[in-house]
């Protein structure tokens, strides 16, 4: 199935795009972000990314189905 | 003379009529007076707020003035507490103003938040917002989250009860983050975010505010994102079925 990534703030630099489309396996949310962090080693500099589904914040195993976009964003603590 | 000077945000029809009254009888704790603390102090002491307390025990330094408005060249070196007091009472002197200088903890936090009718987020890191989101849903007080990088960053309302909170959607609960000086920030980031974080304050305090979406802004872009973070069941601080 395809799903649509949307990268956010300074992940738009690290990976050097903003958006793409992935061609998935059934898989989890969780399981996702750990298919980027592998295809993009500089995900895995943030413990935590948050990652949105179609616009709403999901639990790690919500299953991605065709269609799906993901965005994928860094926390941020500064103040 | 006082009423004058809210004559223009009383004609706004979201504050009006009732929601002059609400904002100035309303208590506020502003933890840490940086780039976004300083910046929303300053909005709701302008806006009416009468009776505000600021937490934050550093010290103005060169570095900070592109950003923290109320700080000038003859401040640094001085508590950031006692020149924003100066400060806001110089905006308005009828104001009731506690100043903490501490940093805010697990073991202070209860006694510091527990008088306030919402509480203002201008902390820099994990730590410190990880007691926030602790001890405001142990005291079932609202919040605003705001954090800022770069040219974006992000707020949302934390309603114990009623939304979800911090710790949700996995925001890291551990860690002193990235300096502001070393990640890099622009000031017009910062204003940016303190305004959304007032804005969305003053909807809580008027109950217009219950949804706790989060804003994802970008000044750079510019872009504006709203996503919607449902409340967790199993959140370790929330969530109905924690452990």
């Amino acid at each position: 199935m395809k799903v649509h990534i949307k990268y956010y703030a300074k992940y738009r630099d690290t990976i050097g795009k903003r958006e793409e489309d992935l061609e998935v396996e059934e898989m989890t949310v969780k399981s996702l972000l750990d298919l980027l962090r592998g295809k993009y080693p500089s995900l895995g500099g943030d413990k935590t990314s948050l990652l949105a589904l179609n616009n709403k914040f999901q639990r790690d195993e919500t299953k991605l189905s065709d269609g799906d976009t993901v965005s994928v964003f860094p926390p941020v603590s500064g103040g | 003379m006082v009423m004058d000077r809210y004559l223009s945000q009383i004609a706004v029809k979201e504050i009006f009529p009732a929601g002059q009254k609400v904002i100035e009888s309303s208590s506020i704790v502003v933890v840490g007076v940086g780039g976004i603390g300083s910046a929303v102090a300053e909005m709701l002491v302008r806006m009416g707020i009468k009776n505000i307390t600021i937490v934050d025990d550093d010290l103005i330094e060169n570095s900070n003035l592109n950003r923290q408005a109320m700080f000038k060249e003859s401040d640094i070196g001085l508590k950031k507490v006692d020149v924003a007091r100066a400060e806001l009472l110089r905006i308005d002197e009828e104001i009731s103003i506690n100043v903490i200088d501490q940093k805010l903890s697990f073991y202070n936090a209860e006694d510091i938040l527990s008088q306030a009718d919402i509480i203002m987020d201008g902390t820099d890191n994990y730590n410190a917002r990880n007691v926030l989101n602790v001890v405001s849903f142990n005291l079932k007080k609202p919040w605003i989250f705001s954090a800022v990088e770069g040219t974006y960053g992000y707020v949302k309302a934390i309603i114990p009860g009623r939304t979800s909170c911090l710790s949700c959607f996995g925001y890291p609960d551990k860690g002193e983050g990235i300096s502001c000086t070393i990640q890099g920030v622009i000031p017009s980031a910062v204003r940016a975010i303190a305004s959304i974080a007032v804005t969305t304050a003053v909807k809580v305090l008027l109950e217009k505010e219950m949804t706790g979406d989060l804003l994802y802004l970008d000044v750079w872009k510019p872009s504006l994102e709203i996503m919607s973070i449902p409340r967790n069941d199993s959140c370790k601080v929330c969530g109905e079925r924690r452990l």
